[in-house]
């Protein structure tokens, strides 16, 4: 009996938490939310690394200045790693060496550059010093690049191809997230029409990736269009909620949404909540409980703001912050004890959020502290 | 006394304060287009340039001189007191100008009095302004003539085109060039002057393939084992240049000019392996007509003339021929601007010691985008109109050694977005929006000393005016595309001055023994409401995000021993801050302004032989608002020599050789406590990633007649 517990126990901690900027197993470095910023009037764009202690909200800010203001981040197996998006690199730092002596991989190789890859999301595959990096803006047979981290000048070793759909005909997949589940790692697609401004050309999908292998191994199509974040439901981490932003210039026709998802039986339970129920397009979302979810919704005007929802149901439980111009990330603090908010531009004379991080307790009530200020934007969250 | 009553009462009439204006001497300057005729003429038959003792602080460029290596205004005005010149590439990239610390997009350029800058953005391309159908270039760096525009918030750039030969009778030039890069040109000019009229004719191109060799840090900032050189692809371009002008000088003074330019250019893109593009093209057409009449001269004085322009430009990019991995959207667009304008002006005497001007403006200003790959059911049209009127009163005193100018200017201005945007995107279908606002200015000028033996002359100055930048229509209704509309957009509104002294030894003017000038000037300026595109969702929209200011200090001096020996020094101290609501910025330097900024030139001339050194410093420049990334200070040189003309052989040979050093590579700080003491080799640039390429020759072969 006390084999089959922790048989159970070993399965929970081999499930990675779902959203990129969540805190997955945090290496035993823990405490610190680690906050990449941007500076979009920078010549060129830059951003910078930060961080936020979690028991007394001390702030590091201007750790490394050198980051492009596209960037993203996720903390995990004690190393924090950080895209360059317009350039084509994952910096790797070490949190434990004060974030000194990263080491700076392209995505790319010499047939296909890493300048025009544009990674959207990185994932260290657990007991190997292998990296999955999802490459935005390659085709499908280069969408998804296999990194060696002891290898850093070598870029991307491999590639493996994702399906595309035929109703997609720009032949890019536009691989949006990575999430690793019981040893699979799962690829959001969102099937976007690159040569048009990016409106979705029909439902999403997630790949269902076997990193022994480096092969894909099997696909979930989803209901909605352009799955762009996604997380966990509870401590399973095959139960996944799947934020679907849809045609963002314009309002919500339907097409998005919250969609649950079984990975385990490989299907799309249902959609939880309309783009049109929600009001706005989901983007980041964050889940505190089977009761409680956060989610930011891009709206119509081009403004951002946070809800709190019912994540089983889709029942919105009210505004928590906003409006803000854009709000590019809400995330919970591994403890489930608060919500951060990264505000990256808004104007208080508009009545909107002045940029910077704001901090709550995540119990759905509306976020009313003032921004702590990071040097610049904020642009995205990870914990370690 | 009466004389001196009238100007306080119309500064009452007018509610005026701080007003600009100019000395009466220097009315040649308030005029636009009209660069007329009646106006008093240098020993060409272009009107006289302003001097360095008007009431504005400018500088004057000769355009004609056949040793200079130019292709465009850009090389013309580098090095300049004030000014900063910055460029995307090699020749015939895309070049900004900043003049003490403004934006380029603060900064007015007219040609003839033709605004160049475009409602739709209005940042100005230096490189596409050749310099041979221009007499000289004239960089107001403070607050310039009124009829300069109410927009004019870091100065104003007044090409000039040539207007005839400078003697009675026909004369010819021509020029060939080339150089590194793929570098090559060639020019044709003639001039006539005539009684009653005079001709000038340029025609020129100039081409490069740009594809000189770079540092390439493959993007990876921190790992410098996988950098290399590289060379710079789809940098080239050629472009063509037709000027006419035509004036009549009799009784009736009257002047026509026709300005064709045609340029296509490659857009490489950032310069990052793999980053660039390949076939990207730009193609830019751009025709301006003017011309203007005055009236005969009276017995009153009375001076009345108008002049009016049209403009059109065609802008079109293309990339469908790109094989990219990624980063690519196919396009093909072009944009059209078709712009009007029509100036009338009044300069009345009022007495011996006041002048009354009195000067309107209407200009109206079409632009019409299309995507012709996937054109639009109807195509968008934006539109600005703009009413102005301008009254300047300029009064001297003692025998004219001192002149107040007070000036104001109302401009109501009405901006619209028809019907028609496209099919995709955010739209700001129907929007208009209409204001109105005044500018006043007030100049002033004491000369204390003049042409009294070795101190020659001896003036101080000084200048304040209120200045309104309009939002560019792309800002207030966006592209369609990834720049969302803003409506709301408030004007960047600027007040600035300065104040300074300026001396002259000995014959600056012939040019004869020892001799030089000195000028000294402080300047101040603060800008509300700065508008900058900020990320609003998955796109961009302008945003009003508060205040700069700017201090600073200009000098500028001269010695020459006969035309032998000649050395100029320009130097610039710039103290800017930003005070805008961005997080972490307040207080700081803005971004891409260097605080130290110096020019040095020797110029040595023996017989028909000619030679020069410059070196220029560039302080360090910080790359972001927060001042967390800086481009460290550089030192550029640059050397020549001309031989010629020689009697009876009036050819010229010119070579020149840029950034002498072959400055590539700089050690790049890298910010943050993470990186704390550590430098990475990072290419020569000025702007984002765009490499600057390194030692350059070209030589010129010339011919007079």
């Amino acid at each position: 009996m006390r084999i089959v517990y922790l048989v159970g126990l070993l399965l929970l901690v081999g499930c990675d938490r779902p959203d990129p900027g969540q805190n997955p197993d945090s290496g035993g470095v823990t405490g610190f939310a680690l906050v990449t910023t941007a500076s979009f009037t920078s010549s060129p764009p830059s951003g910078a690394l930060g961080t936020v202690r979690l028991n007394d909200r001390q702030v590091t800010r201007a750790i490394d200045t050198t980051l492009d203001a596209d960037n993203g981040v996720r903390c995990a197996g004690g190393r924090c790693y950080v895209l360059d998006r317009t350039r084509g690199t994952v910096r790797i730092y070490d949190p434990a060496a004060e974030f000194r002596g990263a080491v700076e991989i392209r995505t790319g190789d010499v047939t296909y550059p890493a300048a025009q890859s544009n990674p959207h999301d990185v994932l260290p595959i657990p007991g190997t010093s292998k990296l999955y990096t999802v490459l935005y803006n390659n085709r499908a047979a280069q969408a998804l690049g296999v990194i060696d981290s002891t290898q850093s000048s070598s870029g991307v070793t491999r590639f493996i191809t994702l399906p595309q759909a035929t109703y997609d005909s720009d032949g890019r997949p536009e691989a949006n997230n990575l999430y690793l589940c019981e040893g699979l790692v799962y690829v959001t697609l969102e099937y976007l029409d690159s040569a048009n401004f990016f409106p979705p050309t029909g439902p999403g999908r997630i790949v269902v990736v076997d990193p022994a292998r480096d092969e894909v191994v099997g696909e979930i199509p989803l209901v909605g269009e352009n799955p762009v974040s996604l997380e966990a439901v509870g401590s399973d981490c095959r139960r996944i909620l799947v934020a679907n932003a849809a045609q963002q210039f314009g309002g919500a026709t339907g097409q998005g949404g919250l969609e649950m998802v079984d990975l385990g039986q490989r299907r799309s339970l249902s959609v939880v909540a309309l783009d049109t129920t929600l009001g706005g397009h989901p983007n980041s979302l964050t889940v505190i409980s089977s009761t409680l979810g956060y989610a930011v919704l891009n709206l119509e005007d081009f403004t951002s703001k946070v809800v709190a929802f019912q994540p089983t149901t889709g029942a919105l439980l009210g505004d928590v912050a906003g409006p803000a111009g854009y709000i590019p990330f809400v995330g919970r603090t591994p403890s489930g004890s608060e919500v951060y908010v990264g505000v990256n531009s808004g104007d208080p004379q508009e009545g909107q959020l002045a940029p910077g991080l704001y901090i709550g307790r995540a119990d759905g009530s509306r976020i009313a502290t003032t921004p702590i200020d990071l040097g610049q934007s904020p642009s995205a969250l990870s914990f370690y | 006394m009466s004389e001196r009553k009238v100007p306080l009462a119309i500064a009452v009439v007018v509610g005026c304060l701080p007003l600009a204006g100019h000395p009466v001497h220097a009315q040649v300057h308030l005029g636009t287009i009209p660069v007329g005729a009646e106006r008093p003429r240098s020993s060409n038959s272009a009107p006289a340039g302003p001097a360095s003792d008007d009431a504005p602080f400018v500088t004057v460029i000769d355009a004609t001189d056949p040793g200079t290596r130019a292709t465009s205004v850009a090389e013309l005005v580098e090095g300049q007191a004030g000014v900063r010149v910055r460029s995307r590439g090699g020749l015939g990239a895309f070049t900004s100008l900043s003049i003490r610390g403004a934006d380029s997009g603060q900064v007015a350029v007219y040609l003839d009095g033709v605004p160049l800058n475009r409602a739709l953005g209005s940042a100005v391309d230096l490189a596409q302004l050749p310099v041979e159908g221009l007499e000289r270039v004239e960089i107001y760096r403070g607050v310039p003539p009124i009829e300069l525009g109410a927009d004019a918030i870091g100065g104003a750039i007044h090409l000039i085109s040539r207007r005839g030969a400078r003697r009675r009778g026909a004369s010819w030039r021509a020029a060939v060039g080339g150089g590194s890069f793929g570098a090559r040109s060639a020019s044709l000019g003639y001039s006539r002057t005539d009684p009653g009229v005079t001709v000038d004719l340029s025609a020129a191109y100039h081409g490069a393939r740009g594809d000189f060799r770079y540092y390439d840090n493959q993007g990876t900032l921190l790992d410098s084992s996988d950098d290399f050189f590289s060379r710079r692809r789809n940098a080239g371009f050629d472009q063509v240049a037709l000027d006419a002008t035509v004036q009549g000088t009799g009784r009736w003074r009257w002047n026509l000019g026709s300005h064709g330019f045609f340029k296509r250019q490659g857009v490489p893109g950032p310069g990052t392996a793999g980053a660039e593009s390949r076939t990207a093209r730009l193609d830019t057409g751009r025709l301006v007509l003017e011309g203007g009449v005055a009236l005969p001269p009276n017995r009153q004085g009375l001076d009345a003339r108008v002049d009016a322009h049209v403009l059109v430009e065609r802008v079109g990019f293309d990339n469908l021929g790109e094989e990219r991995v990624g980063t690519y959207s196919p396009s093909r667009t072009e944009g059209q601007t078709v712009a009007f304008g029509l100036e009338p002006r009044i300069d009345a005497p009022m007495g011996s010691h006041q002048l009354l001007s009195v000067y309107g403006e209407l200009r109206v200003e079409r632009y019409q985008a299309n995507d012709l790959l996937n054109p639009p059911p109807a195509r968008p049209v934006s539109l600005r109109t703009r009413v102005a009127i301008a009254v300047v009163d300029e009064v001297r005193f003692f025998d004219d050694r001192l002149a107040f100018a007070p000036a104001l200017r109302f401009d109501g201005i009405d901006s619209q977005l028809a019907d028609g945007v496209g099919v995709r995107g955010p739209q700001a279908t129907g929007s208009s929006r209409t204001e109105v606002f005044l500018s006043p200015r007030l100049g002033a000028r004491w000369r204390a000393l003049e042409g009294r033996g070795w101190l020659s002359g001896l003036w101080i100055k000084g200048n304040v005016g209120r200045f309104v930048r309009l939002p560019s229509l792309i800002e207030l209704f966006g592209d369609n595309a990834f720049i969302l509309p803003r409506p709301s957009l408030r004007p960047e509104v600027a007040v600035g001055g300065d104040v300074g002294v300026g001396l002259t030894l000995g014959s600056r003017r012939t040019q004869r023994g020892l001799g030089g000038m000195l000028e000294a000037a402080y300047f101040g300026r603060r800008v509300a409401d700065t508008i900058v595109l900020l990320p609003s969702g998955r796109a961009l929209s302008a945003r009003n995000i508060g205040a700069s200011t700017v201090l600073g200090a200009e000098l500028r001096a001269e010695v020459h021993w006969g035309r032998a020996v000649m050395f100029a020094l320009d130097y610039t101290l710039l103290d800017t801050r930003n005070r805008t609501t961005e997080p972490g910025v307040t207080g700081k330097q803005l971004p891409g302004r260097a605080r130290h900024e110096l020019s040095a030139r020797l110029h040595l001339a023996w017989g028909p032989m000619a030679g020069f050194y410059e070196a220029t410093f560039l302080d360090r420049v910080f790359r972001d608002p927060q001042n967390f990334n800086m481009i460290p200070s550089r030192w550029l040189h640059a050397a020549g020599i001309t031989i010629g003309p020689f009697p009876h052989w009036p050819l010229t040979l010119g070579v020149e050789v840029r950034n002498l050093f072959d400055l590539r590579v700089v050690d790049l700080p890298l910010g943050g406590s993470a990186n704390a003491g550590r430098t990475t080799p990072y290419p020569l640039v000025d702007f984002f990633d765009y490499p600057l390429p390194g030692r350059a020759i070209y030589a010129t072969l010339s011919l007079r007649r």
